[in-house]
């Protein structure tokens, strides 16, 4: 029996406020920093880029560092997260970014051959720019439908 | 009509221990400024019902290190789980239970 309508109200009350903390925390532990993304993307240039340096031991050494370095914060950066998400969520929703990835390799693949044929100047530097910016849009929507995914199982 | 309503949990019934079960239970673990902050929580406040609820058996807390900055991090213990799942079925009950007792108030909530 229902006590009185603000039982109602209070118990209607309570589930708002527990799905709104659920989205928080589900968003906080899908949540990679801003940095690390900007970090990614300065790996994958540099990947592409150093081809168009003029060859030397300077130069690749150089770049072989730089590269490193961008690793090393990508790494921080995946190991910074504040929350980790539960078991039960952490692997719905695997499969967006391995259609991504699947999408992403034959790009890979198939653009740097393109634009050399392009006779551009700097082709590596632009190959590294342009799969730079896929991949940064491509991990902040994997990242974006994976959150959303995940939010959608309401098993808590 | 006298139905019995799953009872609810009295160590989460009041909102801040609710906010926080209900931050936790997503998750592992989540550090203890990030909850604090999600939470909208000061550090004593949540020390506080943290404690109690660590008392209670329902969370945990692990001190660790992060380079060399101490962090401390909370999660739900499998009672805290259970009791937290339970307490969302009789939230669910109440709001049935008043639906089916008075469908024309309940529908708008």
């Amino acid at each position: 029996m229902i006590r009185d309508s603000s039982d109602h109200g209070r118990a209607a009350a309570a589930l708002a406020e527990i799905e709104t903390r659920r989205t928080q925390a589900v968003t906080l532990a899908r949540r990679r920093p801003g940095w690390m993304l900007l970090a990614l993307m300065g790996f994958v240039v540099m990947e592409f880029a150093w081809r168009d340096l003029p060859a030397g031991n300077v130069s690749s050494t150089i770049s072989i560092l730089v590269n490193v370095g961008f690793m090393i914060v990508v790494l921080l950066g995946l190991r910074s997260r504040r929350a980790t998400l539960h078991s039960s969520l952490r692997w719905r929703g695997w499969w967006i970014p391995a259609v991504g990835l699947a999408l992403l390799v034959p790009l890979v693949i198939w653009l740097p051959g393109y634009l050399a044929g392009l006779g551009l100047r700097y082709p590596h530097v632009v190959t590294g720019l342009v799969l730079a910016g896929i991949s940064g849009c491509f991990v902040a929507a994997i990242e974006r439908l994976g959150r959303t995914y995940a939010l959608r199982r309401r098993a808590h | 009509m006298m139905e019995r309503l799953p009872p609810m949990d009295p160590v989460i019934s009041t909102s801040t221990r609710l906010s926080i079960v209900a931050l936790l239970a997503p998750v592992e673990e989540m550090e203890f400024s990030a909850l604090r902050d999600a939470a909208r929580l000061s550090d004593s406040t949540l020390s506080k019902q943290g404690a109690a609820l660590q008392v209670e058996g329902y969370l945990a807390i692990r001190k660790g290190h992060v380079g060399r900055r101490p962090r401390t991090w909370l999660s739900l213990t499998e009672v805290g789980r259970q009791a937290f799942e339970a307490h969302v079925v009789a939230l669910r009950a109440v709001l049935a239970m008043a639906a089916a007792e008075h469908p024309e108030t309940t529908q708008n909530t």
